[in-house]
C-alpha cells in the first residue's frame, strides 16, 4: 500500500483524510437513521490499495456475500458499496423492517428492496457532505442489490476502477452494531481521474 | 492427495503435476479460459479481468484477455504442450449488475467473453464448451489429471462443462 | 378522500409508505420512477406527490418538473435522501412544495400532506 503523502501534497491529504472521516461519519447517520438503532464507526481511513490487494480486503473468495453497490456522477464520479457476509444481512433487514433479528432466513425481492434503500441513504449521505463542503453537485445512482461469491462481487469494484489503473484511492470503514455483533464494511472509490484532476498542484 | 492452486486476478498458471487443481474463485465480470493438453497432461488457467487495455495502461499485463491468452499459450507451449491439440473451455464474464438503474452502465463482463472468443478464433483455436455470461459469479476448475474442467455457482455443485 | 402518488424506486418504501397513508384515510398509488409517476399524474390526478429523486429511467426532479409543465398547479413534495443545499433549491425553484430528508419521521410526511391539501 502506497502513502497518500508519497503521490498528493500534504493539504490535499488532509483533505481527502477529512472527507473521509467526516463524510462516512455522515454515512453513518443515514445508515443508523434507517435501522433506528445506535451504530458505531470503526477504523475510518483515506488510503491507496492496489487493485489486485482488494480481493484480500475481505473474507474468502466463495464466502457468499451481500453487497450494496452504487456509482456516482457529478462533480466526483466514483462507486461506493456496503458488503458484508450474508448472514449478517438477515439481521439487517429484520432491523429496517422493525421485525426481531432471527425473523428473516431468506433475501427475497422486498428485503433486498428494504436493504436497496439502505445502501441508498448511506450512500447518498456521504455525497451530502462531500457536495454541501466542496460545492460540487455529487449523485448517485439507483443502488444494486448483489448476493454472491466474495470474488465475484469485488470484480465489479476493480473492474471499474482499474481500467487505467493499478492502485486506487479508497475511503473505507466498519459500522459496527452492537445487537447485531455485526461489521459492515462501507467503501467509497472516488474515479482516480476526477482524485487526480483535484489534486494535481 | 489434490493441492488447489489458486489463479488470482491476472495469473496465470500452468501445471503438469497430477495432483494439482488450478482453481479460478468466484469469476464474476472476469474470464477464465482454460488449456489442456492431453498428449503431455499439461494444463493451464488466465484469469483476465479487462477486455483490453487503455493508452498509458501497462500492455504487457495478462490482466487483459488477449494479452493472457498469448501469454498463456507461450507457457503451455514451453513447457512441451502442443497448440494445435489443446483442448479450450472459457467460463465466466456475467453481468454481476442487474439493476434497472446499473445493468446497462456496467458490460465488462460481456465485453470480456467477446474479446476472448475474437482472440481465440484469430489463434484458428475451437472453444470446446463455455459456461458464461448470465448474472451468477462461478468458481472454474481444472484436474490436472485428466483435463477435467468444472464450473461452481453459488449454493450448487460443482459440475463439468 | 384524497388521492396521493407515491413515486420511489424502493418497493420496500412504497408498501411502507402506502400503509402509513392508507391507515390515516388517504387513498395511494404507487409509481417506481418519474416517467411512471408522470403517466399516473395525467390519469389519476392525484391531489399530491411524494416524489422521490434517485431513480432509473427518469429521476425525480425531471418528473417533477414534467408534471408541472402538464399542471403548473400540481402539488409535489420531495421526499428523498438527496438533502444536498444545491438540490433543495433547485427542486424548490424548480415548484416543489416542500422537500422531507430520509430516513423520515411519520409526522413530518403526514403534517406535510395535511398542509397541502387543508
Amino acid at each position: 500500500m502506497t502513502e497518500l503523502r508519497s503521490i498528493f501534497t500534504d493539504e490535499f491529504v488532509n483533505l481527502l483524510t477529512k472527507i473521509s472521516k467526516e463524510g462516512i461519519e455522515n454515512a453513518s447517520k443515514g445508515f443508523a437513521g434507517m435501522l433506528g438503532k445506535e451504530l458505531t464507526v470503526k477504523s475510518s481511513s483515506a488510503k491507496l490499495v492496489k487493485l489486485l490487494d482488494i480481493p484480500k480486503m475481505l473474507g474468502g473468495p466463495e464466502d457468499e456475500t451481500v453487497a450494496i453497490y452504487l456509482k456516482t456522477e457529478g462533480g466526483i464520479a466514483g462507486q461506493m458499496m456496503l458488503v458484508m457476509p450474508c448472514e449478517k444481512a438477515f439481521g439487517l433487514v429484520d432491523m429496517i423492517m422493525g421485525e426481531p433479528i432471527g425473523t428473516t432466513t431468506v433475501l427475497g425481492k422486498m428485503e433486498k428492496s428494504a436493504l436497496q434503500e439502505l445502501g441508498n441513504i448511506t450512500g447518498t449521505y456521504f455525497l451530502n457532505y462531500v457536495s454541501d463542503n466542496t460545492g460540487r453537485s455529487v449523485r448517485p445512482t439507483p443502488p444494486a442489490v448483489m448476493v454472491d461469491m466474495c470474488a465475484a462481487i469485488l470484480d465489479i469494484v476493480i473492474a471499474t476502477a482499474g481500467i487505467e489503473n493499478e492502485e486506487v484511492l479508497m475511503f473505507d470503514a466498519e459500522f459496527v452494531q452492537g445487537d447485531l455483533c455485526t461489521e459492515i464494511q462501507f467503501w467509497v472509490i472516488p474515479d482516480p481521474q476526477t482524485i487526480l484532476a483535484y489534486g494535481a498542484k | 492427495m489434490e493441492t488447489s492452486v489458486g489463479v488470482g486476478l491476472g495469473e496465470i498458471a500452468v501445471s503438469q503435476n497430477c495432483e494439482e487443481i488450478l482453481v479460478a474463485f468466484g469469476l464474476g465480470s472476469c474470464v477464465g479460459i482454460g488449456a489442456y493438453d492431453p498428449v503431455k497432461g499439461i494444463a493451464g488457467l488466465l484469469h483476465a479481468v479487462l477486455p483490453e487495455p487503455l493508452n498509458g495502461s501497462d500492455l504487457s499485463s495478462t490482466k487483459y484477455v488477449g494479452n493472457g491468452i498469448y501469454k498463456l499459450f507461450e507457457e503451455m507451449i514451453s513447457k512441451g504442450a502442443v497448440k494445435e491439440r489443446l483442448i479450450i473451455r472459457i467460463a465466466g464474464g456475467a453481468n454481476m449488475l442487474t439493476s434497472p438503474g446499473l445493468s446497462k452502465t456496467f458490460d465488462i463482463g460481456t465485453r470480456n467473453i467477446a474479446m476472448a472468443l475474437k482472440v481465440l478464433e484469430n489463434q484458428r483455436m475451437k472453444i470446446v464448451s463455455q459456461n458464461v455470461g448470465g448474472n451468477t459469479g462461478r468458481t472454474f476448475r481444472i484436474y490436472v489429471a485428466d483435463g477435467k474442467m468444472t464450473i461452481r455457482m453459488i449454493g450448487e455443485k460443482e459440475t463439468v462443462f | 378522500m384524497a388521492k396521493i402518488l407515491v413515486v420511489d424506486d424502493a418497493e420496500f418504501l412504497r408498501v411502507r409508505i402506502s400503509k402509513m397513508l392508507v391507515g390515516d384515510g388517504y387513498e395511494v398509488i404507487e409509481a417506481e420512477n418519474g416517467l411512471l409517476a408522470l403517466n399516473a399524474y395525467k390519469a389519476e390526478k392525484p391531489d399530491v406527490v411524494l416524489m422521490d429523486i434517485t431513480m432509473p429511467e427518469m429521476d425525480g426532479l425531471t418528473a417533477l418538473r414534467e408534471i408541472l409543465a402538464v399542471d403548473s398547479g400540481a402539488k409535489v413534495i420531495m421526499l428523498t435522501a438527496l438533502g444536498q443545499e444545491s438540490v433543495v433549491l433547485e427542486a424548490i425553484k424548480s415548484g416543489a412544495k416542500d422537500f422531507i430528508v430520509k430516513p423520515f419521521e411519520r409526522d413530518r410526511v403526514v403534517g406535510a400532506l395535511q398542509k397541502l391539501i387543508g
